[in-house]
């Protein structure tokens, strides 16, 4: 019986081990994902706002890109035509022909300036196909991690009830072997051998008449001590209920029954004399 | 599934519903003497007068055959307050109930005596009493706690700080002493109220306790007489031709019940009012009738007659005397009535044999239970709670004196050191 109860245990035991890695594998999937899902967007609007004070005519819209961690480090590059030609023009005036060198020179800053625009936007659409990716994955992951979650409670919930029916069970054949021990022969043997102790016990004081009805609850210990005296319902008087109370604690221990299935905490004696 | 488990559970909560609680009915009981333990009080006073103050409570308690004290030597423990005593080792020494106590002075020649009663089954501390007592009469306060304990277990008021009257007889004739005595209801403390050179017979207590009328025959001829206590105070109430015998004082204490012959010698039963002498007939019959006896609500007097042959007791109502019904069957000798405080039993003697013995008869069903086992035992008198009877019986050819619990259990014979002793009447509960 008790090996058996620890095997069971030992079974539990890995089953809820497993069950909790289970469990903790999937809090910190979910919260990973999150993590990774909703920090990102929530730096995008101060990204946005850094390219737009750079790419003058380029639309926001076409960078919707989450993954702007790369984003930083092209501006000093691609920025850099403005300032470091301004300083150059009028150092080249004086050698080239004024205008001239200026319509080449506008024109090179124009080339740049579409080389750097391509490389961005080619950079910006790589990065959004990856943020696009690893969203897909992390959005697979989740789904997986929810389906194990789910799993697992539906498993878990399997066996609480499985577990919980196995105990109802062993309750009910326990109820049942006392429901049998129920109104037996050696239930009403053993009541009577507590009402002849009992009897033997109670000093029947002058006011014990007939029409005295004195109930009483007495809880008991297996082996028939007795724990506890309630006089309930009585109409004797003060001498009745002390001589009550003092037979039932006089009678213990409380003989015990053949069967301890007949066995029951809780009696409830009426004292109720026939004269 | 769903369902299964539903009815699994509905099973159950059935299963449960089903489990009552176990009833055992307990119709019968027994009348042991309950166990309990006098410890020995603590004795702060210096003065006692000698007296064993618990050894006169176990002794009161023991005779009562309610109960059944522990013998000194098996005290392991000797506490004086609820506060030192162990109930679980009183317990398990077969103990229901510690009397515990202690005697201090409080001024003078005065005395208190403090006792707690503790139950040993429950650790509780049933009650406290505190009894107040002069050095003359320490025995008194024992008496009281013996009431006391009585009463907080039995649920009976207890009847030891009472008193009882008797008649003692010295000497062979003619040269005969009688002795009118009044005592402790444990037969100690006893004072000589009226010494008499004649006969003296059939005492009887007035309600309140402060007189005593009885038969003398100091003037050779029968007469009742009535005697306060206190002062000594007598009066002759009946001194009229022929017999004037046994009194008996009505509840309310104004009328005296007699027994009269008058001139014709037929014994009948009048009632006598003390304040206007005015005599009421009773019985008036060619038979024997005496031994008058009030029933305790004053209505009726029980009375002995044979006017069926043998002595029986009859009953008559004291306003309509002319019914007259019989009260006894059983023996062919039934005489000398007392009926018991709460009206329900009769206390008889019978005989059975050739031996006459205290009975006593339940008034309800006519059922006869016979409680003593001497050969010629007389004169019954309740005791003002109606748990015990006093009578007289006869041992090694003297009269003594003896107490018998109504229910048969355990008899005592008083102590007398007065000779041949007789017609014992227990007085009322004195005032409280």
């Amino acid at each position: 019986m008790s090996s058996a109860g620890d095997q069971g245990g030992r079974h539990e035991r890995w089953l809820s081990v497993l069950l909790s890695i289970l469990v903790h594998g999937g809090i910190v999937a979910v919260v990973g994902w999150g993590w990774w899902r909703f920090s990102a967007p929530k730096r995008l609007p101060q990204q946005l706002a850094i390219e737009a004070t750079v790419v003058v005519d380029r639309p926001v819209a076409v960078t919707p890109a989450p993954a702007a961690a790369v984003e930083p480090a092209a501006p000093p590059d691609l920025v850099a035509p403005t300032p470091a030609t301004a300083p150059a023009r009028p150092a080249a005036e004086e050698r080239v022909a004024p205008q001239e060198r200026a319509t080449q020179q506008e024109q090179a800053a124009n080339e740049r300036q579409k080389l750097a625009d391509r490389q961005r936007e080619r950079r910006a659409d790589e990065q959004a196909r990856r943020a696009h990716e690893l969203q897909e994955a992390a959005a697979r992951n989740a789904k997986e991690a929810a389906d194990r979650l789910a799993r697992d409670k539906a498993q878990r919930a399997a066996q609480d009830k499985a577990r919980r029916e196995t105990e109802l069970r062993t309750q009910l054949a326990a109820e049942e072997r006392v429901n049998a021990a129920r109104g037996s022969a050696a239930e009403a043997a053993w009541l009577a051998l507590i009402r002849d102790h009992v009897t033997r016990a109670w000093i029947r004081p002058p006011s014990a008449r007939a029409g005295v009805n004195c109930e009483v609850h007495v809880v008991q210990v297996p082996g028939g001590a007795v724990t506890g005296v309630q006089i309930g319902n009585c109409n004797g008087d003060q001498a009745v209920r002390e001589s009550i109370e003092a037979a039932v604690y006089r009678a213990s221990p409380l003989p015990t029954p053949s069967n301890a299935d007949v066995f029951d905490r809780n009696l409830r004696f009426n004292f109720h004399p026939d004269e | 599934m769903k369902f299964r488990y539903s009815l699994l559970l509905a099973t159950l909560v059935g299963a449960t519903v089903a489990r009552a609680e176990l009833q055992i009915d307990i119709t019968q009981g027994v009348s042991d003497p309950i166990p309990i333990a006098v410890v020995p009080f603590a004795d702060s006073a210096p003065l006692r007068g000698g007296v064993d103050l618990a050894a006169v409570v176990q002794h009161d308690l023991d005779g009562s055959g309610r109960f059944k004290s522990m013998l000194r030597p098996a005290m392991t423990a000797k506490p004086s307050r609820a506060l030192d005593v162990v109930a679980a080792d009183w317990h398990a020494a077969g103990i229901d109930y510690v009397l515990v106590g202690r005697v201090g002075a409080v001024a003078g020649e005065r005395l208190s005596l403090d006792c707690d009663l503790v139950n040993a089954l429950t650790g509780q501390t049933l009650g406290t009493a505190r009894v107040m007592a002069s050095t003359a009469n320490l025995r008194a306060a024992a008496h009281q706690v013996s009431d006391f304990v009585f009463e907080k277990i039995i649920g009976t008021r207890g009847a030891f700080a009472t008193r009882i009257a008797y008649v003692a007889v010295d000497g062979t004739p003619p040269a005969q002493h009688y002795q009118l005595i009044i005592a402790d209801a444990d037969g100690e403390n006893s004072q000589v109220v009226l010494d008499s050179r004649q006969p003296i017979m059939s005492p009887a207590w007035s309600a309140d306790g402060q007189w005593l009328a009885y038969v003398s025959f100091e003037n050779r001829a029968a007469a009742i007489v009535v005697q306060q206590l206190r002062s000594g105070e007598r009066r002759t109430v009946s001194a009229r031709v022929g017999v004037n015998q046994a009194p008996a004082w009505s509840p309310d204490g104004r009328r005296l019940a007699l027994t009269l012959s008058g001139s014709g010698g037929n014994l009948d039963i009048y009632v006598l009012d003390l304040a206007t002498q005015g005599l009421t007939r009773i019985t008036d019959d060619p038979a024997i009738d005496t031994e008058p006896a009030w029933s305790a609500d004053g209505a009726n007097l029980y009375f002995t007659s044979d006017r069926s042959g043998g002595p029986q007791i009859y009953r008559t109502d004291v306003a309509a005397h002319q019914r007259v019904q019989r009260v006894t069957f059983g023996s062919a000798y039934n005489a000398r009535p007392q009926p018991s405080p709460d009206g329900r039993l009769l206390a008889l003697v019978s005989r059975e044999g050739s031996d006459y013995r205290i009975a006593v008869q339940d008034l309800a069903n006519g059922n006869l239970r016979i409680l003593t086992r001497g050969n010629l035992d007389e004169s019954p008198s309740f005791a003002p709670n109606g748990m015990s009877l006093i009578y007289a019986g006869r041992s090694g050819g003297r009269g003594t004196l003896a107490t018998v619990a109504i229910d048969g259990q355990v008899s005592q014979r008083l102590k007398s050191d007065r000779g041949d002793v007789r017609a014992p009447v227990w007085g009322p509960f004195a005032g409280r």
